[in-house]
């Protein structure tokens, strides 16, 4: 890992486009400016931690035939009857049924 | 994934849903999955899967925010909707990624990353909205609408 000391107001650059620059420091805490493109979303690392970790476990319980029972059990009815009136959103169909 | 052995649901009675959506990003723990299809069996319907066309074993469980309160429906900024072509929320179709616990009976939505598909070009992304109030595991039956209209 690069190490590098800044003070208050300085910057460190990646790339050409990607500014970190310190704003902050006190209370054992430091705050970060970040000026990045768009096309380059900044989260905290625990946040992003946290939505793998997500995915993983939806994935790992997702098409289980225990997780299809539970589904049908514990949906709420509402949810149900509309599933039956096909409202379901899907964003496009395979052309040979559309 | 778990060593444990899975019983998966018989492929045969699957329905696909989607063409092929190109997620350019992949999503966060499946990185290197770049297309994905909705896909659902008639009986489970509304709930749907977005499988990966790269690794047909992975699958996660969605539901369109449509069909949810009003309130709850996701706001994309225009950068995110910009990363996927889109220029109108209009023209996204957004779901959440659900998670099923079979010992509980519940099934939790993750309302913080909504995926979301531009349905014009059929592009895709999890965006991870920058809302602390927002849950990753928030009860699906806490999301619907209310009796009378939502």
């Amino acid at each position: 890992m690069l190490v590098l000391t800044r003070k208050c107001g300085e910057s460190i650059r990646v790339a050409d486009n990607i500014i970190f620059t310190i704003l902050e420091c006190a209370g054992g805490q430091v705050r970060v400016g970040i000026t990045a493109p768009p096309q380059l979303p900044v989260h905290r690392e625990e946040v992003y931690l946290r939505i793998r970790e997500e995915n993983l476990a939806a994935a790992r319980s997702g098409d289980t035939m225990d997780a299809m029972d539970a589904l049908l059990k514990s949906a709420p009815e509402e949810l149900r009857r509309k599933g039956k009136s096909e409202e379901s959103g899907e964003p496009g169909r395979p052309v040979d049924s559309s | 994934m778990s060593d444990e052995p899975k019983e998966h649901a018989s492929k045969s009675d699957w329905v696909e849903l989607s063409d092929p959506l190109k997620f350019p990003a992949g999503l966060p723990g499946f990185e290197e999955h770049k297309q994905f299809i909705l896909e659902s069996r008639a009986e489970m319907r509304p709930f749907l899967w977005l499988r990966s066309v790269d690794d047909p074993e992975v699958a996660l469980p969605v539901i369109s925010c449509l069909l949810l309160k009003k309130q709850v429906l996701p706001h994309i900024s225009k950068e995110e909707l910009s990363l996927i072509d889109c220029h109108s929320q209009d023209d996204i179709a957004p779901y959440y990624i659900l998670r099923v616990d079979p010992k509980e009976g519940t099934i939790t939505a993750n309302t913080r990353a909504p995926v979301i598909i531009n349905t014009k070009t059929m592009q895709g992304r999890q965006v991870i909205l920058d809302q602390d109030d927002l849950r990753v595991d928030e009860l699906l039956t806490n999301l619907m609408p209310s009796r009378g209209g939502a």
